[in-house]
């Protein structure tokens, strides 16, 4: 085995440098679980509740595509419902980034190269790399069994539910591993391995969809397309109910013939090549690209489209539901509580669209700040530089990130306004009046989240090194104080006042309120002028140099 | 095209950067269809002084004048006279390098598509690549081609040459002459003294924010001296009242000293009579020059940029 020469140190160089990172996915999504688990026990305190929330859930085919309850009526075939595509998705996300980061990037950036003219085999770096993916998956699956069990969740069914997610993890570990082989930059292989990890989730979803629903034992049987999945094999070892074991051994089969293919496929290539070259592009600039906006947009355009896509999914799902809601509010009373508390109303279909717009409207926010915070990142990195060197102001490059960032969100908050009133108007008929109602609860957290651009605009011309702490920290600061989990936590009226959402009319159960809209449209357009004179009047501070 | 008069004007220049001083009173002057070499190891403030002919940053006291204009007030104005190549130019991974050129040469005003192909076809860039996949020097080509591009007065370059290989430097040279004949101004920051001796009509060297020399490279002579080492079989004598040497250090069959260009000739007849076992020579580095000329230690941070000139 002398292609794995120098493995051990390789390791820890490889632990040494995610040692910040890597304890932070682990905790955070612990720290996720450990806060939405006790939720979830909080809504469904009763065997009616339960089985209520477990059929909402079952019978809608659109609602299967997040995932299926594992079959029986336990908490914690509730959690599986809730959480598993999600933690899935997490484990998945981790393990491509540090597969990919860990011998693709390294060859990137020619540190690889260094390592590589020393005492090391061919195959160390990918099999550190490797190693240190299950490693990674065996601890992220060790803190959310801690987690499940603390919360009393039947303890077999736990290590299920969570060997289940690690499998996903090192499945798409492998499959990194491949496209690390197969693409020439490190962009390309994760996005490969983003997009793979993505037909899990949508496979494992159709399956859930196509599959049918047996009332009488509440059990969703899935179609074939789940069993193409690793997600899908997770859902089907059905913990807390079956936990049938042995579909772990798929996961670790899978993992093990990619790793194998991966290793054949670094002898086919050059070191600092991938089997497929890089594609070309075009040679000359588009007319739209050569202006600051347009430039932007082409930067931002693939997060864009993400999030359209996000956001259809999400408004059928919702509107589809809608028709379902009143039943099984009628049933589970301490979800109409939970509504009450939330929507402000015991309309219940009211109080159902207030808690899912204001979680899309918060959630947006984080579109905002992918937009925003861009521009430090272009500053520190150098490219801003180039630009402001040109006849470009500094108030035009800015104006055009305010803009895309505006442009972008108001288009999406339609896009979901659109889905799920389309198909609530087709599931409780009258669609011009749902596509309306829906609309404007959507549309009016425009507002709110133009101050929250304002704030990383304003942040950044006079603190331009603490834009993105300062703005993800307001962001979480105004979503925890904001009108859902401030009301759960029954934060005091001042706290909650702190945030802009607080201030938005919850439409439909308040009536259109233009005041409050008005005020932070002020306040937006104030936090607006004040950043783009004062970054007028700054240095710009660059990273180098 | 030609500007008459100063292009450039700096007087009493100061930067800080917290409690840095990066540039401490500094002065240089460029005048219109010169090329002009900024020498100086790394750290010495070249870069702060680009960036603030380019208004990105901005100065704590004395007065610069960039094409008649004030580089802060009047930035957007003067960028359209001016194409600026950053050090170590940093581009984005998702675009091809000819769309970056595009882009650049649209936002300074626009460029001149025959002479974009040209300088593509030259300097042997693929611009169907993505800017992610080019190395160093290839990104170093994109800004290159941008600016060349472009028609300007003035072309500000900070160390443009990092990166490219021997032939593509030459190529480089050959672009500034065409630039300078065709009336416009360069001002060449370096710390590479070959790129400056080849181009440069006159320079300024910066040394810890300060400038210490500016001149033609006649009067800036000593810049050129040769660093030569020799060893022989029989003791070295003499080498001391030679005129032309320089920096003179000497054990008994063995020396190490600077030479004037005019004077090497003199020192290799003189050293032919003690049996010559090995002879090195080359230009010195910058460092060598500061040190040799001026007496004192390089502060140790300098020092790693400077030694690159010795390669």
């Amino acid at each position: 085995m002398k292609t794995l020469t120098g493995i051990g140190a390789m390791i820890r160089v490889a632990l040494r440098r995610d040692r910040i990172q890597l304890p932070l996915w682990i905790i955070l999504t612990g720290g996720f679980l450990a806060v939405a688990v006790p939720t979830w026990k909080g809504v469904v305190q009763t065997e009616e509740d339960l089985r209520a929330a477990i059929e909402l859930f079952a019978v809608n085919p659109a609602a299967r595509l997040f995932g299926i309850a594992s079959g029986g009526e336990s908490i914690g075939e509730f959690v599986m419902l809730e959480a598993f595509a999600t933690l899935s998705i997490v484990a998945g996300l981790m393990s491509f980034l540090l597969v990919v980061r860990h011998t693709r990037k390294n060859e990137d950036t020619r540190r690889a190269e260094l390592i590589g003219s020393s005492v090391v085999g061919r195959h160390a770096g990918l099999a550190a790399a490797l190693i240190l993916a299950v490693f990674a998956n065996v601890l992220l699956a060790t803190a959310i069994a801690i987690v499940l069990i603390a919360n009393g969740l039947a303890v077999t069914g736990s290590i299920a539910m969570s060997l289940g997610v690690a499998g996903v993890g090192i499945s798409i570990a492998g499959v990194a591993a491949v496209t690390a082989q197969v693409y020439s930059t490190s962009r390309s292989a994760s996005g490969m391995a983003g997009a793979v990890l993505a037909a899990m989730f949508v496979l494992s979803g159709a399956g859930n969809m196509l599959g049918r629903y047996d009332e009488a034992t509440v059990w969703v049987h899935s179609a074939w397309p789940s069993w193409l999945s690793p997600i899908g094999w997770g859902q089907q070892m059905r913990p807390f109910a079956e936990n049938d074991w042995w579909l772990l051994g798929l996961s670790v089969a899978f993992f093990l013939v990619l790793s194998m293919a991966a290793f054949w496929l670094a002898t086919r290539r050059d070191f600092g090549m991938g089997l497929l070259p890089e594609k070309p592009g075009p040679a000359r600039a588009a007319p739209g690209l050569v202006n600051p906006f347009g430039l932007v947009w082409r930067l931002q355009r693939g997060v864009f489209f993400g999030w359209a896509i996000g956001m259809v999914a999400f408004g059928v799902i919702y509107g589809s539901i809608s028709g379902e809601i009143e039943g099984f509010m009628a049933e589970s009373e301490t979800a109409r509580e939970l509504f009450e508390v939330i929507g402000g109303t015991e309309v219940m279909l009211d109080a159902f669209i207030v808690a899912i717009t204001g979680i899309i409207g918060m959630l947006l926010g984080v579109y905002i700040l992918q937009v925003t915070l861009r521009m430090r990142r272009e500053e520190a990195d150098g490219q801003a530089e180039a630009l402001l060197a040109t006849a470009l102001s500094r108030c035009r490059w800015m104006a055009s990130y305010i803009f895309n960032a505006l442009l972008g969100v108001t288009l999406l908050l339609f896009i979901i306004s659109l889905s799920a009133g389309l198909v609530a108007g087709l599931v409780l008929g009258d669609t011009a009046h749902w596509l309306g109602e829906i609309t404007a609860a959507t549309v009016v957290y425009l507002p709110a989240l133009m101050v929250l651009a304002g704030v990383v605009v304003a942040v950044f011309a006079f603190l331009p090194q603490k834009t993105a702490m300062i703005g993800w920290s307001v962001f979480a600061i105004s979503v925890i104080c904001g009108p859902i989990i401030g009301d759960m936590l029954d934060l005091p009226e001042a706290v909650l006042n702190l945030s802009p959402f607080t201030h938005i009319p919850q439409m439909p159960a308040e009536s259109f309120n233009a005041a409050p809209l008005l005020i932070m449209l002020g306040v937006a357009l104030g936090l607006f002028i004040l950043g783009l004179i004062f970054f007028r009047r700054r240095n710009l501070s660059l990273n180098s140099g | 095209m030609g500007t008459p008069g100063n292009v450039i004007k700096i007087s009493g220049l100061v930067k800080r950067f917290g409690k840095t001083l990066a540039l401490d009173e500094f002065n240089m002057s460029v005048q219109g269809g010169e090329v002009h070499g900024f020498l100086g190891p790394n750290g010495a403030g070249k870069s702060t002084t680009v960036r603030i002919l380019l208004g990105l940053l901005r100065r704590d006291g004395g007065e610069v004048k960039l094409l008649g204009g004030d580089p802060w007030r009047d930035a957007v104005s003067l960028h359209r006279r001016l194409a600026y190549v950053p050090d170590d130019v940093k581009l984005w991974p998702n675009l091809t390098g000819g769309e970056v050129i595009d882009l650049l040469g649209r936002l300074r005003g626009g460029l001149n598509p025959g002479r974009r192909a040209e300088l593509i076809e030259r300097f042997k860039l693929d611009p169907t690549k993505k800017c992610g996949t080019y190395s160093r020097g290839n990104r170093q080509k994109v800004a290159l081609v941008a600016a060349f591009a472009s028609d300007v007065e003035l072309y500000l370059m900070d160390e443009p040459t990092t990166g490219l290989d021997p032939l593509m430097v030459l190529t480089f040279r050959e672009y500034v002459k065409q630039a300078r004949d065709n009336g416009s101004t360069v001002l060449l920051s370096s710390h590479i003294f070959a790129d400056v001796e080849a181009l440069c009509d006159r320079l300024t060297i910066i040394r810890s924010g300060k400038c210490v020399q500016a001149g033609t490279l006649a009067e800036l002579r000593h810049l050129t001296r040769t660093k030569v080492h020799v060893e022989s079989e029989k003791p070295i004598t003499g080498l001391d009242r030679l005129q032309g040497v320089h920096a003179l250090e000497q054990n008994e069959n063995e020396a190490e000293f600077h030479v004037d260009v005019d004077a090497i000739d003199d020192v290799l007849r003189h050293l032919v009579n003690f049996k010559i076992k090995a002879l090195y020579s080359a230009p010195p580095s910058l460092e060598e020059i500061f040190m040799g000329h001026y007496g004192e230690e390089m502060p140790s941070g300098e020092q790693t940029g400077a030694s690159e000139v010795s390669k």
